[in-house]
């Protein structure tokens, strides 16, 4: 176990390596750099040529990665290119929002999927589970941003209880959780409801059942137990991807996060910001999905037998 | 059970046929699917319809006298900021939305179906490079990249397409390794290889068509994700370059207008959501006619 | 399955009901925007475009005044620091004028106040004696003395790429005389040196600060207002500084924070949030009637324009230029991307940029005569491409690329972001055709310079003329300001006729208040000064 662990964490160094190269190499591509948004009106070619000298932007790009990737293997990941201030920084005192954020989206949405799926599993098939499945598909179809603009106007404007803007209180968090949380509650929804259904019928629960084990022993040991794995398993996927920072609904609703650093690092052309905030955000996406191996392998004897034993089971999905 | 399997391998002609017919019986079955099919097929009929009647004049013209008029009989849809008539406007990025839900999405599974199949089949360290690979397009967020791309190659469909194919990439990849996984080492490779196929034959005409029910499945379910990806693209700014009324775009542009012309926002937003409404149902349909032993 | 149909249609329905509750039912003072012709342009009536903003009352003595103020930024700040490039923004000017001072304070356009400096003499525009106050401190105590200012021109001088090292480069040298009395000699004569130190963003700053502290020391100065607070694009707070020499602001703490959605913008403003905020020229009509509101407009002196690379052969061509001007109806710009708030630009010229050349005749409307141009050339229908970026050239991209498909011309439109423009439209390009833009005109007229004069990053026409550049160079020694007047005339003249660019509008801008604000001064460049705002509340 522990050596699968260190395996995979050590497997996020040259992953990190290759995101680092392909962002720094993408945003080079790019037209334009940094020094482009820093000319003003009456900057004669002289003054750009002194500007690109001072930010490096005169050496070949190699150069410049090289500079970076050494930085970056001391364990310094540098400053913005516009602030001057320490990259690190600057993600983490942004980054509590965006925290608080993704997990009250995904305490919420989970406090309503999970019980809405095993609802419309026991109920399949009936009126119940067409509405459930409904409202998951329109979760599913519905734009995050379009239903952000939708609530904006209506809470905030037509019925002014919440906040239009950031305002450090629990009231600027209600329509970004909402907006956030409907499409994720949507597709957990949707997974415990099927994981339920494919363990329903499996052998075991008609072997449980003949027997005479109680209904609710046989929903707690045996049906929850064993559908588990992919609801958290898509939780873990969900936690990954909103952490990363939602850059619509945070331009939507004003709301200093990660997300709008990444989409204003890149309009600005600031590669060292940009590289940092995706490494950092590479780096927490892959702890995380480690960590949900970790629960499977807490939670499921099986899973964990394999580890110890050696045997290395890739996921496959 | 052992000799149908080598008898299908004979008539697998047959069998194929024989299936199509049956899954399409079983969709038809399925009131949610059919209804997801009729929409896309109305979609495709609209965006015939705009090539045939519509240019792109019509689509941008210019109106000083008629601007953020709310919908009336004149303009099914209102006005936009500009006098252009939101209804033709609207269904004529009908067209964007069908690239991105067929094109993009086509780029990203024939190249992840490809190298999935690859890394499936010969396993070891082209398993191991590609799987990796895979692992850092995943990590690499989906509106990150897209957006990167975009400011290279300038906005513009294709762009777009290219950034929204390589976000699907990675859900290809897996699935095709997957499904070639557990085909591997079934009989019919078994079989094939005795009687002397080439390991090519044999991936392409064995392995592959027995993991086309989870490409489709993935496929379908990757057009809703697209499409939304793509209107959330447009609407950072990073998608068809203006005036091009891509449903996203449209949204972006009516945001400012929300409290004085809230249609604006509203018509394409619910034309994104039918499209990824619709490719949900089919999608959902299509797996469960595809897969027999899934019951109600 | 039916009743899946059944479920299905009922979800489809609420979502629509809702949707269309919120579509439909608008509060009442919209009900003007419904009707189908707009309201008419002469709303603002162009034909007396609005007064120049002066200089507002003085606020009345015995009222009570709100303590806090807060105002919305027109764009991010990512640093408070004069000497960094990534200072230099629109928004800059705002926060300096909060919290520094000049040695001298330009009030409106082109007259002058002593500041920092009580005053300053100089005889043949190049030596230039000033004489400071001796009772200023600095928000971290230190007093203001001739070495602070010393110590900004060398690390002016130090910065280089930016537009502060440009100015302050022009001095040669400085002598301090005593504490409170330094010259300072320039390289060579320059007439309009007294507005060029006057600039908001090019204030005096405090030695001991960058020293002790090289983060923070950037963020002290004389001003009326110490910064407490500043989060990196999100929002800055300020303090009053009780200490301070000239007049005291009435609030006592101020922020000023960035709002990216305008639509959230608009609904903090009607909930009250806000005490200032910018209003786009399409919110205007709604708040105009409202008595809650005091809306605060003036033109600015930025003018929009449409720029031909003469790098490029067709667009070289003068008689292609003559068919796209004599095509162009730049009033319909005005009424479509300002829905009517602007003045269509006879000459490309600053709106109230001095020593204007008001003989000069704006080119007709005429398609008849376009289309006559237009044959002279050798344009085959190929696409043209302009490029833009910034939401209001967009939308006038898109009027320009409508208005020239009346004459047969094919424009393919390039919207991108701010570098990439900047990227393309370099000095020398050869790939950008036509560049719509809008380019920055303070009050003097040498801002021509940026947009005529060879090898500058704004001549995004890569237009040359010797005898212009010559012409520009005289003028900016001539120290007779008849002669100066004629030579700028003169050079209006000549760009007026070989068109490189061509003018489209400037801009009507709205700051809206709250009832009962006041004591903004207004800049028609937007370098407002926001320290003396109020907000009477009873």
């Amino acid at each position: 176990m522990i050596r699968y662990t260190i395996n995979r964490i050590l497997w996020l160094i040259p992953i990190l390596i290759c995101v680092s190269f392909i962002i720094f190499g993408l945003l080079e591509l790019a037209p334009g750099s940094i020094i482009d948004t820093m000319i003003t009106e009456e900057m004669t070619t002289e003054d750009i040529e002194i500007l690109k000298e001072k930010y490096g932007m005169d050496k070949p790009m190699i150069y410049r990665y090289g500079l970076y990737m050494w930085n970056l293997l001391h364990g310094d990941l540098g400053t913005s290119q516009v602030t001057g201030l320490p990259i690190f920084e600057m993600y983490m005192s942004r980054w509590p929002n965006t925290l608080m954020l993704s997990l009250s989206s995904l305490v919420v949405g989970v406090l309503i999927a999970i019980p809405l799926g095993i609802f419309a599993a026991k109920y399949a098939g009936t009126i119940w589970d067409n509405l459930t499945t409904g409202f998951t598909m329109l979760g599913l179809s519905m734009p995050a941003f379009w239903l952000g603009l939708l609530l904006l106007i209506w809470f905030a404007y037509r019925i002014r209880i919440f906040p239009a803007g950031y305002d450090g209180t629990w009231k600027c968090f209600v329509m970004p959780v909402i907006a956030n949380g409907f499409s994720m509650s949507a597709t957990i929804t949707r997974q415990t409801r099927s994981a339920i259904l494919e363990v329903n019928r499996k052998d075991y629960l008609r072997t449980a059942r003949a027997k005479g084990v109680p209904e609710r022993q046989v929903t707690r040991k045996h049906v929850l137990a064993n559908a588990w794995i992919p609801i958290i398993t898509q939780i873990g996927l969900m936690t990954a991807m909103t952490l990363a920072g939602s850059a619509v609904i945070e331009a939507v609703y004003s709301w200093p996060g990660v997300g709008y650093m990444l989409v204003d690092a890149i309009s600005r052309r600031d590669v060292t910001m940009a590289c940092g905030t995706v490494i950092l955000t590479a780096t927490l996406y892959v702890l995380i999905l480690l960590v949900v191996d970790i629960i499977y392998a807490v939670v499921d004897p099986r899973i964990r037998a394999q580890y110890t034993s050696g045997k290395r089971k890739r996921r496959t999905a | 059970m052992r000799k149908s399997k080598s008898a299908t391998l004979i008539s697998k002609q047959y069998r194929r046929k024989g299936f199509l017919i049956e899954v399409w019986l079983r969709l038809r079955t399925n009131r949610g699917a059919v209804f997801g099919l009729a929409v896309l097929a109305l979609f495709i009929l609209i965006m015939v319809y705009t090539f045939i009647f519509m240019t792109p004049a019509d689509v941008s013209k210019i109106d000083s006298k008629s601007r953020y008029l709310p919908p009336s009989s004149a303009h099914p849809f209102g006005t936009d900021d500009m006098g252009r008539d939101l209804f033709v406007r609207v269904l004529y990025g009908t067209r964007y939305s069908l690239a991105i839900a067929f094109g993009a999405v086509g780029i990203g599974a024939v190249i992840g179906t490809f190298f999935g199949s690859i890394a499936g089949y010969y396993g070891g360290w082209t398993d191991q490079i590609i799987m990796r690979i895979t692992d850092v397009l995943h990590s690499l967020p989906g509106i990150l990249l897209g957006m990167v791309i975009v400011t290279i190659l300038g906005a513009g469909l294709q762009t777009l397409m290219i950034a929204i194919g390589f976000t699907v990439i990675s859900g290809f990849v897996r699935m095709a390794r997957a499904s070639v996984l557990s085909v591997k080492t079934s009989e019919f490779v078994e079989s094939a290889r005795a009687i002397g196929m080439s390991e090519f034959r044999i991936v392409f005409s064995q392995v592959l068509p027995n993991s086309i029910s989870p490409l489709i499945v993935t496929f379908t379910a990757r057009m809703a994700t697209s499409v939304l990806a793509a209107a959330g693209l447009s609407f950072l700014g990073f998608g068809v370059p203006v005036p091009l009324p891509e449903w996203g775009a449209l949204i972006s542009a009516g945001r400012n207008y929300l409290t004085t012309a809230p249609h604006l926002t509203l018509f394409p937003g619910i034309f994104i959501m039918l499209m990824a409404f619709s490719c949900a149902l089919l999608g959902d349909g299509l797996r469960d006619a595809l897969d027999p032993k899934l019951n109600k | 399955m039916k009743k899946a149909k059944i479920a299905l249609c009922i979800i489809f329905c609420v979502v629509l009901v809702m949707s269309a509750l919120v579509g439909c039912g608008k509060a009442e003072p919209e009900d003007t925007t419904q009707t189908a012709t707009p309201p008419p342009a002469s709303s603002t009536p162009t034909a007396s475009p609005p007064p120049a903003p002066t200089q507002p009352p003085p606020p009345p003595e015995d009222v009570k005044y709100k303590e806090d103020i807060v105002v919305t930024l027109g764009d991010k700040v990512a640093v408070i620091d004069i000497f960094n490039p990534a200072f230099q923004s629109s928004q800059a000017a705002l926060v300096t004028n909060m919290i520094y001072d000049n040695l001298v304070y330009c009030t409106m356009d082109t007259t002058y106040e002593p500041e920092l400096a009580t005053s300053w003499e100089t005889d043949d525009y190049k030596t230039f004696t000033f004489k400071l106050r001796d009772d200023v401190k600095f928000h971290n105590g230190e007093p203001f003395t001739a070495d602070d200012v010393a110590f900004t021109i060398d690390k002016a001088r130090e910065s280089v790429g930016t537009m502060i090292n440009d100015k302050f480069s022009q001095i040669e040298k400085y002598e301090i005389v005593n504490d409170y009395e330094i010259i300072l000699t320039l390289k060579q004569a320059n007439v309009d040196f007294i507005y060029d130190i006057s600039y908001p963003t090019y204030p005096i700053v405090n030695r001991e600060a960058y020293e002790n502290d090289p983060d923070k020391g950037a963020w002290v100065g004389t001003g009326p207002w110490i910064v407490t607070d500043f989060s990196s694009n999100d929002y800055i707070k300020f303090v009053r500084n009780d200490n301070y020499f000239k007049e005291l602001p009435k609030a006592k703490t101020f922020t000023m924070k960035y709002v990216a959605e305008e639509t959230a913008r608009m609904i903090m403003f009607e909930n009250d949030e806000l005490d200032f905020t910018g209003v786009s020229s399409d919110k205007v009509d709604i708040y105009r009637n409202d008595d809650r509101f005091i809306l605060n407009s003036y033109v600015m002196n930025n003018t929009n324009f449409v720029a031909f690379n003469m790098n490029d052969p067709l667009l070289s061509d003068i008689n292609f230029r003559l068919a796209c001007a004599h095509a162009f109806n730049n009033q319909e710009c005005v009424d479509i991307t300002l829905n009517g708030y602007g003045v269509a630009a006879p000459t490309y010229w600053g709106y109230r940029t001095q020593y204007k050349n008001t003989d000069l005749q704006p080119y007709t409307y005429d398609l008849e005569l376009a289309k006559e141009y237009l044959a002279k050339t050798s344009y085959n229908g190929e696409p043209i491409e302009v490029i833009c970026a910034m939401p209001h050239t967009i939308k006038n991209a898109q009027v320009f690329q409508s208005q020239m498909a009346l004459i047969g011309i094919n424009i393919e439109i390039f919207e991108t972001d701010g570098a990439t423009l900047s990227a393309n439209t370099m000095w020398g390009n050869t790939d950008a055709q036509i560049v719509v833009n809008s380019g920055a005109w303070s009050g003097l007229a040498n801002s021509i310079r940026n947009y005529v004069y060879p090898n500058n990053n704004a001549n995004k026409a890569n237009y040359s003329n010797p005898e212009v550049s010559a012409l520009l160079d005289q003028a900016s020694v001539e120290t007779d300001e008849a002669k100066r007047e004629q030579l700028y005339k003169q050079v209006q003249a000549i760009v007026h006729e070989e068109l490189p660019y061509l003018p489209i509008f400037n801009m009507e801008l709205f700051i809206g208040g709250q009832a009962g604000t006041g004591g903004i001064l207004f800049f028609a460049n937007n370098n407002h000064d926001y320290s003396l705002a109020y907000r009477i509340i009873d």
